[in-house]
């Protein structure tokens, strides 16, 4: 390097020579003659493919944004995809969580109105053995204004509100009659507050009263209620992956009081964290553990569209049941507005 | 104005002079400038697309009059050392002189072969430097290094060049000061 630094100081002779020679005026006709050059290109770029493609637009928006942006933009472009991929990543992991008992509890309190067929299958005994053959009793329950409520139980419809029961009348006398004990029962069990709550109709009041506890118990070993435990049991009801990728399945085993032991399955949307399905079942022993009763009860949940004020208000369903030209089937749904204004008793 | 228009006068037009200076300068003869001119601007079609995605399009360009230009130098002298080997075989009068002696060839023809004697990036440098006076960040640019890379290019370019020529015998100017680079 040395003796190259010194050549080149001694030969400033020579570079000034190749300095000359490289910088000479470029003659007039060679010049012309590439510029004609050029101007053919020019010519001739016209039927380039990339000029083609470009004059149709013939590039998507991704390319475009890629390739024909500044380079500033392609590191941006990259963080933003990073950035996306994280927030997908965690909304998949975070949305695919099931929802927990109390935000299906949430939900449904949320509901305006909500419509619900019980059928009730009392595989009861008088005497034994059990008859698993019994026909369930259907009871429609509409509930909504805040916990107003309507109940047909076979011939009966009975208006509620709050937990407190206005009126029942009889289809067929088309007068008021007694409430039946399974419609005071859901009137209790749907409570009194403003809202209609999903523990409400699942508690159940400890069978024992007070005077049926044995004196040698210590005192405060029963408690009214019964103990609940819930447990998230999707994947042994449901064992098919796509289907318990909609439902989620809670189990409560509200334990023994007593003679009695008191079961709950609840089927929720995933999505929507709405229940669509409860199954209630007691058993019931006699003194030597003999299964006596064992009422079961399967709840339906739609959520259809709100009925009108009318459809709960007792003093507008008594003017109708007065009306001798309304038929018995009209006055079952009286007031109610059919989804898609279909007249199908369906909810 | 259409597309092919408005790219012409975005990517060819602002350096047109430039293309025009760095191969009539390093090609002398018009008609071996002329054909260069043609693989040139072929090999710019072959690479439209890639040049206008190119971030910097016309230091691409230039890039590519410069190599173009630099592998004809290097080709031509290659062809050129053939022929002195084969004249020598047939006159047996070469072979105690220097190759390409000043007395052969003229200046230019060995100021040329000197420069195709050069690494790539040297002689890519010292050609941009001669032909159209760069600036070394130009030269960085078109080159695709630093601006100190490109500096190092060539400065251990000119002196190897001088060596050179030196050795051809083109030393007999006496201008000490010229030293603007």
């Amino acid at each position: 390097m040395n003796t190259e630094k010194k050549d080149h100081i001694k030969n400033n002779g020579a570079w000034k020579a190749v300095h000359e020679d490289l910088s000479t005026e470029v003659s007039e006709p060679l010049e012309k003659q590439l510029q004609k050059t050029l101007h053919a290109f020019r010519q001739d770029m016209r039927e380039h493919p990339y000029v083609r493609r470009l004059e149709r637009h013939e590039f998507p928006l991704k390319r475009r944004l890629i390739f024909f942006s500044r380079s500033w933009v392609r590191p941006l472009l990259a963080a933003g995809m990073g950035l996306a991929i994280v927030v997908i990543a965690v909304f998949l992991i975070l949305g695919n969580k099931p929802p927990t008992w109390a935000q299906v509890q949430e939900r449904f309190r949320s509901m305006p109105f909500v419509a619900t067929k019980i059928y009730i299958r009392d595989i009861k005994l008088d005497g034994y053995p059990l008859n698993p053959l019994a026909e369930p009793k259907l009871v429609e329950v509409w509930a909504g204004y805040g916990n107003r409520m309507r109940i047909r139980s076979g011939n009966a419809v009975t208006f509620a509100d709050k937990g407190q029961i206005l009126s029942t009348f009889d289809l067929i006398t088309r007068s008021e009659t007694d409430t039946d004990s399974v419609t005071y029962f859901l009137v209790n069990k749907f409570g009194k507050s403003d809202t209609i709550s999903l523990d409400s109709i699942l508690m159940v009041k400890n069978p024992l009263s007070p005077d049926h506890i044995p004196e040698w118990f210590p005192k405060g070993f029963f408690s009214r209620e019964w103990s609940s435990k819930r447990v998230d049991t999707t994947p042994l009801v449901i064992s098919d992956p796509v289907a318990s990728k909609e439902l989620v399945v809670f189990d409560h085993d509200f334990g023994y009081a007593g003679l009695k032991t008191l079961k709950a399955r609840i089927w929720a949307l995933r999505d929507s964290r709405l229940p669509i399905r409860v199954i209630v079942w007691l058993r019931d022993y006699d003194s030597d553990w003999r299964l006596i009763r064992s009422p079961v009860w399967e709840i339906v949940f739609t959520y259809s569209k709100k009925q009108p004020k009318e459809f709960f208000d007792p003093q507008a369903f008594a003017a109708k049941l007065k009306d001798p030209a309304i038929s018995m089937q009209s006055l079952v749904y009286m007031f109610y507005e059919y989804p898609g204004g279909d007249s199908l008793p369906i909810n | 104005m259409g597309k092919s228009d408005e790219l012409y006068e975005r990517l060819i037009r602002p350096i047109e002079k430039r293309m025009i200076g760095i191969v009539t300068r390093i090609v002398r003869d018009p008609e071996d400038a002329a054909d260069l001119f043609q693989e040139i601007l072929a090999l710019i079609w072959a690479r439209l697309e890639r040049i206008d995605r190119h971030p910097n399009p016309h230091a691409y360009i230039i890039r590519i009059c410069i190599t173009r230009s630099y592998d004809a130098l290097r080709k031509r002298a290659r062809r050129r050392r053939r022929e002195i080997r084969l004249e020598s075989i047939k006159a047996k009068i070469w072979s105690a002189r220097p190759l390409g002696g000043v007395k052969e060839v003229d200046k230019a023809t060995a100021i040329r072969e000197a420069i195709a004697q050069l690494p790539p990036n040297q002689g890519h440098a010292v050609l941009l430097r001669l032909t159209e006076d760069s600036p070394y960040r130009t030269i960085a640019g078109v080159l695709g290094c630093s601006e100190a890379t490109a500096r190092s290019h060539f400065s251990k370019g000119k002196a190897r060049l001088v060596k050179l020529l030196s050795e051809l015998g083109i030393s007999s100017y006496k201008e000490e000061t010229y030293s603007e680079y």
